[in-house]
């Protein structure tokens, strides 16, 4: 399951760096907990939709692998979240 | 010994049904062969019982046990080998067998097989077809379902993995219940102990070879002339 996050992160990330080019870092780190997600598991879809078989057959149903990844990427985006607010007071 | 129940199954598409009233038993030990002309819904039968299809009717016994949907793949009941490739491309082999089994012991299950020692450096996307659909079988059916639904794999393999293939499929009905489709029919019919053909929405038992000529699975002239060349 630990591969699933990294391969769906990789699209959401990619996705949270554009969104930097033309926004601030606090609402990068909103998207990187919410909407990049759903990139993510798009990006998945697109490019390793075969892939889900893996984790079909070792038990994994698709609710549950994308449930993990939000849940774990909102967790994430906590600390990120209160980190830009930091650097926008600090600067 | 485990039983599969599938009492009824349906399934249409725009209208147009695919599967009407499908049943069948299956028990571990057992192959049950099952063949289908193209569009037929054998892929189609195989993705329901996994539970990656939504039939508007079904009623699925495992045991005794009544199953539906997702349940299949949560309990982990039925493994399942889909037609295409579900293995990441750029990964090498011997990163992929501790993702499905993390215990060493059950690594060197596949690690020291003789079809796969040779290759377990090499990517994915750099192995023959044969070794590609081997190593997938061997991942599979290394798990623990008690049943295992494989989705033509014979497909395109060079007979030497064909007849590794085929040993390992005689091996795991010892201690699985297996559907296996694929058009290579020979190949089906030399391992199966059941065999049924999908026509017209419908599951038919068949117990003889010509029988898949009079279900129109094959041409009855291609039959005769593959017997003929037997003889």
């Amino acid at each position: 399951m630990f591969q699933y996050y990294i391969d769906t992160t990789k699209f959401n990330l990619a996705f949270c760096i554009c969104c930097l080019a033309i926004g601030n870092p606090f609402w990068v780190a909103v998207i990187f907990g919410t909407l990049g997600n759903a990139v993510g598991v798009l990006g998945y879809g697109q490019f390793h939709k075969n892939e889900y078989y893996t984790y079909y057959n070792l038990g994994f149903t698709k609710r549950k692998l994308i449930k993990t990844v939000c849940i774990f990427n909102f967790l994430v985006a906590i600390p990120l979240t209160g980190l830009a607010i930091l650097i926008a007071f600090i600067f | 010994m485990a039983v599969l129940k599938l009492h009824s199954a349906s399934k249409s598409f725009r209208g147009k049904n695919v599967l009407d009233h499908i049943g069948f038993d299956l028990k571990t030990g057992e192959v049950l062969g099952l063949f289908g002309r193209n569009g037929s819904g054998k892929s189609t039968l195989l993705k329901i019982l996994f539970g990656t299809l939504k039939s508007k009717r079904i009623k699925l016994e495992i045991d005794g046990e009544p199953f539906r949907g997702s349940d299949i793949i949560k309990k982990q009941k039925i493994g399942y080998l889909p037609q295409f490739s579900f293995l990441p491309q750029n990964c090498p082999v011997r990163k992929i067998i501790p993702r499905f089994f993390p215990e060493a012991e059950d690594q060197d299950r596949i690690f020291y097989d003789p079809g796969i020692a040779r290759i377990d450096d090499r990517k994915i996307n750099q192995l023959s077809e044969g070794e590609r659909r081997y190593l997938e079988l061997l991942l599979l059916g290394n798990l623990d379902h008690p049943f295992l639904m494989l989705d033509e794999p014979f497909s395109m393999v060079e007979p030497l993995y064909a007849e590794r293939i085929n040993a390992f499929i005689v091996k795991l009905k010892e201690k699985k219940g297996i559907i296996l489709t694929d058009h290579y029919y020979e190949n089906v019919w030399d391992v199966s102990t059941r065999n049924m053909v999908l026509t017209n929405s419908k599951l038919h038992t068949i117990t003889q070879k010509k029988e898949l000529g009079e279900m129109g699975y094959l041409k009855r002239k291609q039959q005769n002339l593959k017997q003929n060349a037997k003889r």
